[in-house]
């Protein structure tokens, strides 16, 4: 089949632009897309956290309110990663598809699991609601953390792997402090951490 | 003219085309819209530079539960766009 297309002679130089403009578009979107999950996570927990920290009370751990917010902002979180997600993936089928689904479901069994770890935990060893409150602080962010390098392996994806470390060693820091300069230090490490990976995706998307 | 180069290939629509399917992980399909939409092509023009590519067996096909037709690339398509890629260097940069 001949098109009124082919007639037209493609020069050489114009297919190597071409190319070189069209093999990175879906990386870049791909950056694009985590750099704004990134920074959705950097406020949901920096000042989820944060929040936590400010409304502290010894021996009564976190105000109600501040647990509202941080839930609100998860929420919130989540639906921009959702949204970011399906533009991403929107009419990719087979590998990448199946990636994406089973990425889905190991955050929601991360954060499911890490509830039910803590509550159990916590019910189980008696633990005072300051005790409850750091255990659930710590086991959060390493879930997140395992999740971040599992998946960031898998895929090849530094940045994620490196997100994922950081938060390692955030959740081994947390488990050392005392409240509320734990949560203090989770709210600056998320922001810190979030940041700077939003940040990297968002100069490689440049 | 550049005789070397794969004609199949050397056209801007199917250029760009197989750049795309050959970006995503091997293994992934691409929808009909999706390539209509990120190569900016109307769904007439870019019908007949798939099948061209269909015909050369670069390119293969299949229709999902919704009806909509999905592609990628073959790994014939996959070797002859490296070769396309090769020759292209070498024309633009003889040794």
């Amino acid at each position: 089949m001949t098109t009124n297309l082919d007639k037209d002679e493609l020069d050489p130089e114009l297919a190597r632009q071409l190319i070189a403009s069209g093999e990175h578009r879906l990386g870049k979107l791909g950056y694009r897309t985590n750099a704004a999950s990134y920074l959705a996570w950097a406020i949901a927990w920096g000042v989820g956290f944060g929040c936590q920290a400010l409304s502290h009370a010894p021996g009564r751990g976190a105000a109600n309110w501040s647990s509202l917010v941080f839930f609100a902002l998860i929420l919130l979180a989540l639906a921009v990663s959702i949204r970011a997600g399906r533009r991403y993936f929107a009419g990719l089928g087979g590998f990448a598809r199946r990636i994406s689904t089973l990425s889905a479901w190991a955050w929601n069994a991360a954060m499911l699991g890490t509830l039910a770890v803590a509550a159990g935990l916590a019910r189980a060893l008696h633990l005072a609601p300051d005790s409850t409150l750091q255990l659930s602080t710590t086991v959060a962010i390493l879930a997140f953390a395992l999740i971040f390098v599992g998946l960031g392996a898998s895929r090849g994806d530094a940045i994620s792997v490196g997100v994922g470390l950081a938060f390692v060693a955030t959740a081994a820091v947390v488990s050392f402090l005392a409240l509320p300069l734990a949560l203090a230090i989770a709210a600056i490490a998320s922001v810190a951490i979030y940041g700077t990976a939003a940040l990297m995706c968002w100069r490689a998307a440049a | 003219m550049s005789p070397a180069l794969d004609p199949i290939i050397h056209a801007s629509a199917r250029l760009q085309l197989m750049v795309f399917l050959s970006s995503v992980t091997r293994g992934t399909t691409v929808s009909f819209a999706r390539l209509r939409d990120e190569l900016q092509l109307t769904p007439g023009n870019l019908i007949t530079h798939i099948r061209k590519l269909e015909e050369a067996n670069y390119v293969a096909s299949t229709k999902g539960g919704s009806g909509e037709t999905s592609y990628w690339i073959t790994d014939a398509g996959r070797a002859a766009f490296v070769t396309y890629r090769k020759e292209l260097e070498s024309l633009l940069n003889p040794s």
